[in-house]
């Protein structure tokens, strides 16, 4: 253990190449980091290394645990707003409960049937999903994570990396230990701010921070939907799985220890596909989701071959015959364990009956849906309980970071919620919001020295222009940023319809709020390429445009195993997206191409350029994914430094 | 609106329950007194039909109160014995309105039956003041001063609209405590009587309450009531009734050959489950010729079940059984035909007819 090698993180150093040359991170790389692109590093072989799990420190800004889609959009956000940041995730792949590992779908706002699917780092990767990924592939989906964060130069990726200890004292976190049995290294990284991403609340918990579990009276806070009594039960695990149908009979016997299933089993838990598995497929609320892992998965497992071998065997699934399973999750997917408490515990009233927190920092929308705790203990009781909600609810920065240490924060299922809070907020698409939340926080604290309790009193407002700015989902802010050029501007199009004018980019709300407008321009696109222009006064320089398409976030967009619910997207980019387009500077009546976009399927878009002074700027659209419609929310202008 | 009142205790004429169409008298008690929004006291009467408990009635009047407004609603509601919302019925004078006092139409009191019926209701888990969106207003077309805040889009099918305050307040009066101490209240008058009529009404709840609350050891009374569940019973109730079957039930000396002869009928996955059931008893004669009466009805995974059972039983079978299904020699399905073939085989030496069939067959 004595061979101990101090790493300090350096901007300079292209992170990238790091990753592509890291290979199984020899101790001989760590000393010695020269090496040439896309050449393994040589290493002296002259003796054997007889050291096994040598230890490894790692100094950073903010220390990111787990790497769920909460964890990834909380360190790209953190990263892309200027802070170093290591990612440390347990599994080999990055998206947790949506990776190629558990299968489950991102759910969120659009459970509304809306305009409300989530916005921001999450958008970006699911466009980017849909156009690059058409072959539905999951492992591909993995892959598309895995190239965002290791595209972020702030970031250092540490997969297969397990947290086991935290030292922290006076209120603060100093460090976290963690281990990566596949290289042999134990980890000491301290950071100045820490965000528990890891759903379990396991840094928070080992840090001795005050946390929940189970569920509370109703007598607690008033929740209708609380049990009468508090207890430690909760939403149970599931295991996915998927099978493909095939040209043959496929027979099946199940393994000795699966359970057995009749028809009535299935009274409320209907088999209407054999392509995906089930959500229902839930145990572990009656004991430890945590601690008792390992016998729930066991249990999980002896649930998915028992359904199996109803499905192939029972003679009720005649259509079933060719079918054989061809991927079955071995880590189950959880929904409910710790609950970390912060400044603020959202319940019951804060999802059905939802005001706008002055510090919300990200929107939830899903139902208040709750699972019982017996889960397929008892199939007798219907699976869930769910209360629609009449429209989307914001989520106040309070409940995501800890009140007993102040740089720890949270996102993700852990975060300051009631157990019946959590039946809404525990989604994945919530989480990645709040991700994208608490990442950007944290960079803006780390910037300002500032506890997040400081942040939520004298910086919030900034923090949410910020968000806004990066696209995360929020509700009720306007684009009151001081420092966008483009709300100084006059605008003109080449046209424009009744409800799209252009004057739309700069009314400072860059998506479809369900109030009437449309909030964007629209132009038909089939007369000559349709143009928007924005003019100031006096001559303004910038070095970067940020526009905001349209992708039709009041569709469902995620991958998916079910057939039918691919069926419903658009695998591919979306059809009211602008593809090509070309933004000319105009000074004097002449004009200078600044940048020319083919093949665009984001939603948001950032063209950086050398600095260049214009009377005006126009953004002609030559091409849309189909659209006959030119369209565009935004448009932000900026000179940066 | 047909408008009715139950005003005597004592009535004697041809009133057509909900699922009894036979005259009955009927005869109605207090069974409790209670209270509804914690303070206004109610009566809840038992309704006995032929002295057996039949239905619950109470007469309710309840403030209806939108922020400082209030009005009275007087209702007469129907539980069945479980605290089921059966109906409810208004006096003639005091139709149902809504915020503007436009009297109910015929679908809004569709609507409200519908919804008060649904124990499930999202009403259970909102308060009134949070369906309706205080940004907005819905005029009405006939008062002029008359406005109200309109109901979320999301939710509005959960009420009747314009009026989301009557609709919230009787759901919760129906569906309440009232219909839990109902449910209480009967099952302190649970006996086996009660079980048999449970068990052989229409009534869906009814039957589900009654194989939850069978007896560990079924008596023979009762098993002619399970076997017409598992014929006649809807949804899964079937799949709970064959569950709750003596062993005894499903053997030649027992009631083997009434349940094959239910296969033609019942659903596909109840006669896979029969069919898996029966699969390790032996058959009789009887039942054996009724199983491959119904040979037709199935497909060949089940036919192959079957025509195992045969084979397993064919010993003790008389060979002019086993000729009844002597044409799936030709089956095309090989494992089928094959089978057949391998049973006749077994007992061609007793049957010159056996013989003769494979003979052909062979040629």
């Amino acid at each position: 253990m004595e061979n101990e090698s101090k790493i300090t993180y350096t901007m300079q150093k292209k992170r990238r190449d790091f990753m592509k040359t890291l290979g199984a991170g020899s101790g001989a790389f760590f000393v010695n980091p020269t090496t040439i692109f896309g050449q393994r590093p040589v290493k002296e072989m002259g003796k054997i290394d007889t050291e096994a799990y040598q230890k490894r420190s790692y100094d950073t800004d903010v220390l990111i645990a787990g790497g769920g889609m909460t964890g990834v959009c909380a360190a790209i956000a953190a990263a892309r707003n200027g802070a170093k940041v290591i990612l440390i995730q347990d599994r080999s792949r990055l998206g947790g409960n949506a990776s190629s590992e558990i299968r489950m779908h991102i759910s969120g706002s659009s459970q509304l049937k809306q305009v409300w699917r989530e916005t921001g780092i999450l958008e970006e990767l699911v466009l980017t999903e849909a156009a690059e990924n058409q072959q539905k592939s999951y492992e591909m989906w993995d892959f598309i994570l895995y190239d965002k964060v290791v595209s972020e130069e702030n970031i250092t990726l540490l997969l297969d990396t397990a947290l086991f200890d935290v030292e922290a004292g006076n209120g603060k976190i100093q460090k976290v230990k963690a281990l990566c049995s596949q290289t042999e290294e134990l980890y000491e990284i301290s950071a100045r701010y820490f965000a528990d991403c890891t759903g379990d609340g396991t840094l928070a918990a080992k840090a001795g921070a005050e946390f929940m579990q189970g569920r509370e009276a109703q007598s607690q806070w008033g929740e209708s939907l609380a049990t009468a009594e508090p207890d430690l039960k909760t939403m149970g695990n599931s295991i996915l799985f998927m099978a493909s149908p095939h040209d043959q009979e496929m027979p099946y016997t199940p393994p000795t220890w699966a359970r057995k299933y009749g028809f009535k089993d299935f009274v409320h838990r209907k088999i209407s596909s054999f392509e995906y598995g089930y959500w229902w497929i839930e145990l572990g609320g009656m004991v430890d989701a945590v601690k008792d892992g390992q016998a729930i998965r066991h249990e999980l497992l002896s649930v998915v071959y028992g359904i199996w071998d109803y499905i192939k065997n029972s003679g009720n699934h005649p259509d079933a015959k060719n079918w054989a399973l061809s991927w079955v999750g071995m880590l189950p997917g959880k929904r409910e364990s710790r609950r970390i408490v912060g400044d603020y515990i959202m319940k019951q009233d804060d999802v059905q009956s939802p005001k706008l927190f002055d510090d919300r920092v990200a929107y939830g929308g899903w139902p208040l849906d709750d699972h019982p705790p017996e889960g397929m203990d008892s199939t007798g009781i219907e699976p869930y309980r769910s209360i629609p909600l009449r429209g989307p609810y914001s989520i106040p920065f309070r409940s995501l970071y800890s009140k007993d240490f102040n740089n720890l924060l949270m996102a993700g299922r852990n975060i300051s919620v009631s157990h019946v809070a959590l039946s809404s907020t525990r989604v994945m698409a919530t989480c990645a919001t709040m991700g994208q939340a608490v990442g950007t926080a944290m960079a803006y604290c780390y910037k300002h020295s500032i506890s997040p309790a400081t942040l939520v009193q004298d910086h919030i407002k900034q923090l949410q222009q910020t968000l806004l700015r990066q696209d995360q989902a929020l509700l009720g802010v306007k684009n009151e940023d001081e420092q966008d050029l483009a709300r100084q501007a006059t605008v003109k199009a080449s046209s424009e319809t009744t409800d799209g004018a252009a004057i739309n980019v700069i009314d400072g709300v860059n998506r479809d709020i369900a109030d009437g407008s449309t909030h964007q321009w629209r132009a038909e696109m089939n007369a000559a390429t349709p143009w928007v222009e924005l003019r100031w006064e006096k001559p303004v320089t910038i070095n970067l445009i940020q526009i905001t398409f349209d992708t039709g976030l009041q569709r469902f967009l995620r991958i998916s195993g079910q057939a039918w619910v691919l069926a419903e997207q658009e695998r591919c980019p979306q059809h009211e997206t602008i593809a090509n387009y070309t933004i000319e500077g105009i000074i004097n009546d002449k004009k200078q191409v600044l940048h020319q976009a083919e093949g665009n399927y984001l939603r948001r878009v950032e063209h950086h350029f050398e600095a260049v002074e214009v009377d005006a700027i126009r953004i002609n659209v030559e091409k849309t994914h189909g659209d006959l419609l030119a369209k565009i929310f935004e448009v932000r202008c900026y000179q940066e430094a | 609106m047909m408008l009715r009142r139950l005003a005597i205790s004592i009535i004697a004429l041809g009133f057509l329950s909900f699922f009894q169409e036979k005259p009955q008298l009927l005869r109605k008690e207090k069974a409790f007194d209670t209270y509804i929004k914690d303070s206004i006291p109610i009566r809840v009467d038992l309704i006995y039909a032929d002295e057996q408990p039949h239905q619950y009635f109470s007469l309710v009047r309840t403030p209806v109160c939108e922020d400082d407004l209030c009005y009275l609603i007087t209702i007469e509601i129907y539980w069945d014995l479980l605290g089921n919302f059966i109906k409810y019925e208004l006096p003639p004078q005091e139709p149902l309105t809504k915020f503007d006092h436009i009297e109910f139409s015929e679908d809004d009191y569709t609507k409200l039956n519908e919804i008060l019926a649904d124990r499930g209701s999202l009403l259970k888990d909102y308060e009134a003041k949070d369906l309706v969106d205080p940004t907005t207003s819905i005029k009405s077309e006939v008062e002029v001063d008359a406005v109200t805040s309109a109901t979320y889009a999301s939710l509005k099918g959960a009420v009747v609209s314009g009026a989301v305050y009557s609709t919230h307040t009787l759901w919760h009066i129906v569906n309440g405590r009232v219909a839990q101490q109902i449910l209480q209240h009967t099952e302190s008058l649970y006996d086996d009587q009660m079980l048999t009529m449970m068990l052989n009404s229409d009534h869906f709840y009814y039957q589900y309450y009654a194989l939850e609350h069978m007896p560990a050891v079924v008596s023979d009374g009762l098993i002619p009531g399970l076997i017409r569940l598992v014929a006649e019973g809807q949804q899964y109730i079937p799949y709970f009734a064959v569950e709750k079957f003596p062993e005894k039930v499903w053997q030649p000396g027992g009631n083997q050959s009434e349940l094959i002869a239910l296969l033609p009928d019942v659903a596909f996955e109840m006669q896979n489950t029969l069919l898996a059931r029966l699969k390790d008893q032996k058959l009789n004669e009887q039942s054996a010729l009724t199983l491959i009466s119904t040979f037709n009805k199935f497909n060949d995974e089940q036919l192959h079940k079957a025509l195992t059972m045969i084979y397993y039983s064919c010993d003790s079978l008389s060979t002019e059984v086993l000729l009844e299904f002597s044409y799936l020699l030709t089956h095309q399905n090989q494992e089928i035909s094959a089978l057949a073939y391998r049973i006749l085989e077994r007992r061609s030496d007793e049957s010159e007819n056996i013989q003769k069939v494979l003979s052909a067959y062979e040629n």
